[in-house]
């Protein structure tokens, strides 16, 4: 355990080494991010010129949403972007076995070879912000506690997201090289924006416990607003671990297919 | 007596690959019926390897070297056989084990663009935790060897290619692995990059003690570095043993080298042809490829009949010994 | 045809590759259905759009987003590898090339989707209205052919970047998230406020997906359509030009470089 955490200060010290030597790329970065966000701000906001309420979610709780669902993209895109975006190529085009011949596990290697994307932190700071600002426009009063609880919820979304995305580009074993699996995941991520709420029966269900992307938004943010169900907050810290150790299973199952399938 | 560090037995690895029929129909129809058929990618090979010992793999494209070192490597799981490499199963991928070997593919980069390559070697230090004593001692030895001291803490990008490639080479070789895989190591390099990767190899092989088993279709690569080498060809062992005893054994022909004082005329050159093959035939180089058994007798001849002003007899070239083997030669 | 049918073969080898494709355009159209479902749970008429117009509005501008599409990767990879001076000579003959083979792709892209849009169809038959009358689709199929024609049109400006600056890809991220969200995909520009309204009345944006979009759903006299769709064509009239001029001044550039 603490080898990993050896490893991973040290690919996080040459990330910082490189984002130093790419210094205007990483404030270039903030412009499209803010421009997404007003946006999307923008989009609320005239949902709102017109009507009050969402499900129950007023224009200010929808602000809040939006703000941790920065959060949360900043924090996991800033961290695995540059590696999920190649893990597809590596496995088809052989690279993967480069990692495979070194005495570390594979899953945390491919994960974190290549270097954080500190430009997303502008979208994490600008989640900051908005949080922030909600919190104190809906007069929520926080303790520590439960600040710690909030981060805990994020992290545990974070490892969720992770969990889920790392799933989703095992499948390249199976169907080899695919296009657009990246955009397709950026696609179901963005389904946050909103809360799970809008969605009922069914589909909400699936959404909440089988793919359950609607915990990594919706749930820290109804934390917040103090709507969130403890025995609902549990599933949602649970999910997170959960889906991690099923990542860490199909994809050993997957290079276990791979070692004996492939040439 | 030496303890064998690679053991091969009986390894084989076959395959299945889905054959689809051309044309749209033949795509739909896959969509529904999955027809497949087996490649024996590796056939029942086996051989020993010795500690120190640097072996060459050749083969044509698609004969199975690859497979086989990717076994090696613990990257494959065969179909059949058994293999010790050092002591362990490879393909439990058992840290002690991958700690000890090195596997290098062509032109793979490892290295980050915008790091000095010392990052990546500090990193790779890590991931094989090498003791800090033995890595500063591996480091200054290798770049020392390579020539690269002063360039260590230079971004990569800012590199040249063949600097690159010695940093790449480093990074692989930092844990000082006693066995190395390496898979056509000089492929893309220009004539002067690959006597500088053979030259490394040799040193390297000499100073660790290393056992290297590497894989080439480029002939010298194997004439410089390996005295033993073993001939893949669809799957299967069709020699194993020095490169003399290649020449000696599958050479049944000789080359006469000859630098002519006159040209030749028609009904010369047309003679030529019953006496033996013509290689190469460009004022004044003459090359004639003679069977084994007559090239004394025709060597003769041609310094009787023909305006020889010098002559050779030399081995056939490798490459044609081992094109020779490939078409199906008797392996006895 | 014989690119469209290799495209087509090629799709069919990855049965997985064509599937994700379309989920992803799926998306947004669920997602937004869902939001507004729920918004509509307690009145009928927002903005003069009832639940049918707005879940159909979402459908056919997912529709029309299976049209839209443009050459500036394309260009940008041919100016960098050298390949523009082979096409060199014609600018308008390079635009025309790039422009069907652009359009043919998304032809394609919108045939192979038949199948799952047909299934969503089904899934929400109910909300999904049609034009009356036969003129209003043929203005429709009119205003589609404007909209491809000016989102191609100013992504191939902004490709033209590429003869200059290496960096295009970041910039395009922009023009996604802009054209959509000013081209009325995201929300429908009537619910814009009423400056930011004129401010895109002087700017091609609403042609993309509003404009199509509010002809099919009817919303529009036949004043409004025509004149529309002339002022639309104009628009791509003016910007090719700007495009042609800086084609020209590209190649220039270019070959001035020795190519």
């Amino acid at each position: 355990m603490k080898r990993y955490l050896n490893l991973y200060s040290i690919f996080f010290k040459n990330s910082l080494i490189r984002m130093m030597e790419n210094r205007f790329d990483f404030l270039f970065r903030a412009i499209p991010t803010t421009l997404s966000l007003c946006i999307n701000l923008l989009v609320i906001s005239f949902i709102f010129s017109k009507i009050n309420a969402v499900s129950g979610w007023n224009k200010e709780e929808l602000f809040l949403l939006l703000g941790t669902y920065n959060i949360v993209w900043g924090i996991f895109f800033g961290l695995f972007i540059q590696n999920m975006a190649k893990i597809n190529s590596y496995i088809s085009r052989g690279d993967l076995d480069l990692f495979l011949t070194k005495p570390i596990n594979s899953q945390f290697y491919i994960s974190i070879v290549n270097p954080i994307d500190f430009g997303e932190a502008a979208t994490l700071i600008l989640g900051l912000i908005l949080v922030t600002r909600g919190v104190s426009i809906l007069n929520i009063d926080l303790n520590l506690i439960q600040v710690v609880t909030y981060v805990m919820i994020i992290l545990s979304a974070v490892t969720l997201a992770y969990s889920l995305w790392f799933i989703t580009m095992t499948f390249s074993f199976w169907i080899g090289r695919v296009y657009g699996l990246h955009e397709a995941f950026i696609s179901f991520f963005e389904i946050n924006k909103y809360p799970s709420d809008i969605f009922n029966g069914l589909i909400k269900n699936v959404f909440v416990y089988f793919l359950p992307l609607g915990v990594m938004v919706t749930f820290p943010t109804k934390f917040l607003l103090g709507k969130l169900d403890p025995i609902l907050m549990i599933w949602g810290i649970v999910s997170g671990f959960g889906f991690l150790y099923i990542s860490h299973l199909f994809w050993n199952f997957s290079l276990e297919r791979y070692s004996s399938a492939s040439s | 007596m030496n303890m064998s560090v690679i053991s091969v037995k009986g390894l084989s690895k076959y395959y299945q690959v889905h054959q689809k029929e051309p044309g749209l129909a033949g795509s739909i129809k896959s969509l529904f019926n999955r027809k497949y058929y087996d490649v024996k990618a590796v056939d029942n090979v086996s051989f020993e390897i010795n500690e120190g010992e640097l072996v060459g793999f050749i083969g044509p494209n698609g004969a199975g070297k690859t497979t086989t070192l990717k076994t090696l490597s613990g990257l494959l799981y065969p179909t059949k056989g058994e293999v010790s490499v050092l002591g362990h199963t490879p393909w439990k991928r058992e840290p002690a084990f991958q700690k000890q070997f090195a596997l290098v593919m062509g032109q793979k980069n490892q290295l980050w663009w915008d790091l000095p390559a010392m990052e990546s070697f500090i990193l790779n230090r890590e991931i094989y935790e090498v003791p800090k004593a033995r890595f500063e001692e591996t480091l200054s030895e290798l770049s020392d060897l390579l020539e690269v001291q002063d360039l260590l803490k230079v971004q990569v990008r800012k590199l040249s290619l063949g600097e690159r490639m010695k940093m790449e080479l480093i990074a692989a070789l930092i844990h000082s692995p006693k066995v190395l895989f390496l898979d056509e190591p000089t492929i893309g390099l220009d004539v002067v990059a690959q006597k500088k990767m053979r030259d490394f190899i040799k040193a390297y092989n000499i100073k660790y003690k290393a056992t290297i088993i590497l894989t080439s279709h480029y002939m010298d690569d194997v004439k410089e570095l390996c005295k033993r080498i073993i001939i893949i060809d669809k799957g299967t062992k069709l020699f194993d043993g020095d490169l003399d005893e290649i020449v000696r054994k599958f050479a049944d022909h000789k080359l006469l080298s000859m630098v002519l004082d006159k040209e030749l005329n028609r009904r010369q050159i047309e003679h030529l042809s019953a006496l033996g093959g013509v290689k190469e035939y460009a004022y004044p180089k003459l090359i004639l490829q003679v069977p084994r058994e007559n090239s004394n007798k025709v060597a003769a001849k041609l310094l009787q009949s023909y305006p020889v002003a010098d002559l050779n007899i030399e081995e056939s070239a490798l490459e044609d010994i081992v094109r020779e083997v490939f078409t199906g030669k008797d392996v006895a | 045809m014989g690119v469209m049918r290799a495209i087509f073969l090629d799709n069919l080898e990855y049965p997985g590759e064509v599937f994700y494709w379309l989920i992803l355009a799926m998306i947004p159209l669920f997602v937004m259905s869902y939001v507004w479902l729920s918004v509509y749970r307690d009145t009928s008429q927002i903005n003069g759009f009832s639940l049918s117009a707005m879940v159909t509005y979402y459908f056919v501008t997912m529709i029309v987003g299976r049209l839209t599409g443009h050459s500036a990767f394309r260009l940008a990879d041919m100016v960098n590898d050298g390949k523009v001076s082979s096409i060199l000579l014609r600018p308008i003959g390079l635009m025309r090339f790039l422009f069907f083979e652009s359009f043919g792709g998304r032809l394609i892209n919108l045939i192979i989707s038949i199948p799952p849009i047909v299934f969503v169809y089904f899934l929400i038959k109910q909300y999904i209205t049609f034009p009356q009358s036969s003129e209003i689709i043929f203005q429709f199929l009119l205003s589609v052919v404007g909209s491809v024609l000016i989102y191609y049109s100013l992504g191939f400006t902004l490709g033209l970047i590429s003869f200059w600056t290496l960096e295009i890809g970041s910039i395009f991220y922009f023009y996604y998230g802009l054209a959509n969200f000013l081209g009325g995909g995201l929300i429908p520009i009537s619910f814009f406020p009423e400056q930011f309204k004129q401010v895109l009345s002087y700017l091609p944006f609403s042609y993309i997906y509003y404009f199509p979009a509010s002809i099919y759903l009817g919303k529009m006299s036949d004043f409004q359509i025509w004149t529309g769709i002339l002022i639309c064509f104009i628009w791509v009239i003016f910007i090719n030009f700007i495009n042609i001029k800086i084609l020209k001044m590209g190649i220039k550039k270019y070959s001035s470089f020795g190519g």
